[in-house]
């Protein structure tokens, strides 16, 4: 073996990931132009550059195959079963986008406004609850006074009743 | 934008059509790519199956951050990973590569063998090998989407495909390709 050899396979082993690459259009100008003397120059680097484009050849020469033709039902089948509705025909045309934002700003609006009235409607009731409790306040003074109107009557009588017998006797 | 992006953005609105274009467009390369990744015809009609499902049911989240070829096959490659650590498929490799129809019988016959012994040689690399190789030489992806797919760096990936090819050039001396 020639030092020639050993030194192009030296070059070879370090060489190997940049030819790679090279071959895959994935290298700077700088490296290109290295990759273009080492093939120049050794034959060992050359036959080992040969031999990755005889692969990416054989492996592109692979044919495809068509998929079953009944994957595509399949695959219908399994979306409806997973409970994800099925595409629609059609797509869902925005004709006029400016209507979402109008719809979301009435409801926005509505809601405002059945608050406030829940609000109001709340704050009547405060007050006609001070209203009743007024009354309520006001008919104790009036059942006192009539209380006090009974006893007082009841002492009238009381001495209307002392005061009979002796007029009775005296008839 | 890419047409395969915009036809993802209209199934996200519900367009119909557009999932049927995109089955189209992408069956035959997800159905393939699986078959070589594992090598079992099966598998690879289930996960291509998988694929589409989860094409669709994600549609609604979808965001075009990368290119959509690449975040298909995302999901298509963690499939088959996934598939290939839950069981071996080196012994269904052979009912695998019954020759395409479409071809000459002596043709058939010679591609048959050809890749039936391809893909026995494939199977032997480790799965990041395999991945990158199969992603550069048959979807044409340049560093960057593979790296993309594999979540590790574009160095990484020459590297991957370096060491991959090199072992591929020596089995393939063996088995005579």
């Amino acid at each position: 073996m020639s030092i020639k050899t050993i030194i192009c396979r030296i070059r070879l082993f370090f060489a190997k990931k940049t030819l790679s690459a090279y071959m895959d259009l994935q290298t700077g100008s700088a490296a290109e132009q290295k990759i273009s003397r080492l093939l120049n120059g050794c034959p060992e680097i050359q036959a080992y550059y040969t031999a990755l484009l005889n692969l990416d050849a054989a492996i592109k020469a692979l044919p495809g195959r068509m998929p079953p033709a009944r994957l595509k039902q399949r695959i219908d089948a399994a979306i409806i079963h997973r409970g994800a509705a099925p595409p629609v025909d059609h797509p869902v045309r925005r004709a006029f986008p400016w209507v979402s934002a109008l719809s979301s700003a009435a409801a926005v609006a509505v809601t405002a406004l059945i608050l406030l009235q829940l609000h109001l409607r709340r704050e009547r009731s405060a007050s006609a609850g001070d209203m009743y409790a007024s009354l309520d306040m006001y008919q104790n003074i009036e059942l006192y006074k009539h209380m006090d109107m009974i006893e007082h009557l009841h002492e009238v009588m009381a001495v209307q009743d002392s005061a009979a017998p002796a007029g009775r006797s005296a008839q | 934008m890419e047409d395969d992006t915009k036809a993802m953005l209209r199934l996200k609105q519900g367009d119909r059509a557009a999932f049927d274009e995109l089955y189209e467009r992408f069956s035959k390369r997800i159905y393939n790519y699986v078959l070589r990744y594992l090598g079992s015809e099966e598998a690879s009609e289930d996960i291509t199956q998988e694929v589409f499902v989860r094409m669709y049911t994600s549609a609604k989240t979808y965001e075009p951050t990368a290119r959509f070829s690449t975040w298909l096959f995302t999901i298509a490659t963690n499939l088959a990973i996934n598939e290939y650590h839950k069981s071996r498929h080196t012994e269904q490799i052979t009912e695998a590569l019954l020759p395409d129809d479409a071809l000459p019988t002596d043709e058939r016959a010679v591609l048959g063998e050809l890749e039936e012994k391809f893909l026995k040689v494939v199977h032997q690399l480790p799965e990041n090998q395999r991945t990158a190789i199969l992603l550069r030489s048959y979807e044409g992806m340049d560093y960057r989407e593979i790296a993309d797919v594999l979540k590790v760096s574009e160095k990484a990936v020459k590297s991957l495909l370096s060491r991959g090819r090199e072992r591929l050039i020596h089995e393939y001396q063996d088995y005579h390709l």
